[in-house]
């Protein structure tokens, strides 16, 4: 468990740098925001996901308001 | 722009084709067949019909807003902020239909192929592969779906011709012998992969000939349709109506009797690779869509940085909404025909009247604007 969560972690830290050594280098800040906003997010996600977090579920929502 | 490839119609209709047939062949049997029986083939035919609205809808649109993408005229029609919010509401129910396709994915190659195999090896190897392509752009997403398109369309044929002395056409007979009303319900399902043509309006602007897009778009529903409706015939034909309702992938089923002279047998794996390249191509386009969305309502310069965030977003939706296969095709019979009406039919028809209102009442003029 702990080795595939460090696993999980160092993939998505791979993909940052991978993603943000080249918008820094371009100097795209819109674009680093909104990368490091999602990412930041959808990690927050993935890493509450795997250590079996109880995440909110929008198809509950849509039955529960869907007649 | 943030898009700087070209595709031709030809391909954006490949496009469409492959979107719609993908994941339908292997759901849109066992559920049609559980409500319309030995006529679900008609709903399927029947199905289109939406398929067609949206379309026409799709096109007028993007005839009034050339050069524009669905995110980009939603905010020419509805205003900045409004407009940016109805175009986020598209990139959610483009993440949630490439989530749920991915789950079908790997559930599919769980359940029938690799049952030891945990779901994530399927689910990551996936998106991860649907990730590099949709980084690459949309010209190589169509050039690769030219290649994969013929494979899945020859390799359905050819299994429905090899299985055709199985076939007992007695077991389609009574037609509509319950009358149009199960038919009539049975077609929501397939109506919801027909929507998917909704991502004509993310192409239109990046095909070389946008006015000949609703041609295009309709001959991909037409064979699609026509494809899936011999599917459900061949399977039905083999089966019978009560064994293909209750079978999870029918044509999965029906391709395993398929035993020539006891040499050539076990033909579900070329189902199994043709889906694989299918979904794959379903994937890429979804979350292409859905990248490029973003970035426009965010207003970036390119989409590229938001594609690896949004593949990991897929990849934790589809653990998250979906417990098992069960509670996907359950999800796709009875919520997704609303919630997808709703997307597909309500927000673009929405659209339409508000431009009509504000031209015909208000006087207002959509400029021709390039972006």
């Amino acid at each position: 468990m702990i080795i595939l969560l460090a696993l999980l972690l160092a993939a998505l830290f791979l993909i940052a740098i991978v993603e943000t050594a080249p918008l820094v280098r371009q100097k795209h800040w819109p674009e680093l925001a909104a990368f490091l906003f999602l990412w930041g997010l959808s990690s927050f996600l993935a890493v509450a996901q795997f250590v079996g977090v109880n995440l909110p579920n929008s198809m509950r929502f849509f039955e529960k308001i869907l007649p | 722009m943030l898009e700087k490839g070209k595709i031709s119609p030809r391909q954006s209709g490949e496009l469409l084709f492959i979107t719609v047939f993908a994941t339908s062949i292997l759901i849109v049997p066992a559920v049609t067949t559980s409500i319309a029986a030995q006529d679900a083939w008609l709903a399927i035919l029947l199905s289109t019909l939406p398929g067609f609205f949206l379309l026409g809808v799709l096109s007028w649109l993007g005839g009034k807003h050339p050069g524009q993408t669905l995110f980009q005229y939603a905010e020419t029609i509805l205003g900045k902020w409004p407009g940016k919010l109805f175009g986020l509401l598209y990139v959610w129910i483009m993440l949630q239909t490439a989530a749920t396709t991915t789950r079908q994915f790997s559930d599919y190659l769980s359940t029938a192929f690799m049952p030891l195999t945990p779901l994530s090896v399927f689910t990551l190897s996936l998106i991860f592969l649907s990730v590099v392509a949709v980084i690459s752009g949309l010209e190589v997403i169509a050039r690769m779906n030219e290649f994969i398109i013929l494979l899945v369309v020859a390799f359905l044929m050819l299994v429905m011709v090899l299985a055709l002395p199985n076939w007992e056409p007695a077991n389609l007979l009574p037609v509509l012998a319950h009358g149009l009303v199960p038919v009539l319900r049975a077609s929501a399902t397939p109506a919801v992969f027909m929507g998917e043509v909704l991502v004509a309006a993310v192409l239109l602007p990046y095909t070389t000939r946008p006015q000949r897009t609703f041609a295009a778009g309709a001959a991909a529903l037409l064979s699609a349709a026509f494809l899936l409706a011999a599917g459900v015939v061949a399977a039905i034909a083999i089966f019978g109506p009560a064994l293909v309702s209750v079978f999870r992938f029918p044509l999965h089923m029906f391709v395993r009797t398929i035993n020539i002279g006891d040499i050539l047998t076990r033909f579900e794996v070329i189902v199994m690779v043709t889906w694989v390249a299918g979904v794959f191509i379903k994937l890429s386009v979804f979350l292409y869509c859905a990248s490029l969305g973003l970035a426009q309502v965010l207003g970036l310069r390119q989409y590229r940085p938001v594609v690896f965030p949004l593949g990991i977003l897929v990849a934790v939706f589809c653990f998250l909404f979906f417990e098992n296969i069960v509670e996907i095709t359950e999800g796709i019979k009875s919520v997704a025909p609303k919630v997808y009406a709703i997307y597909y039919l309500v927000l673009p028809l929405l659209l339409v009247i508000i431009t009509v209102v504000r031209e015909k009442i208000f006087g207002h003029k959509f400029q021709a604007k390039r972006q």
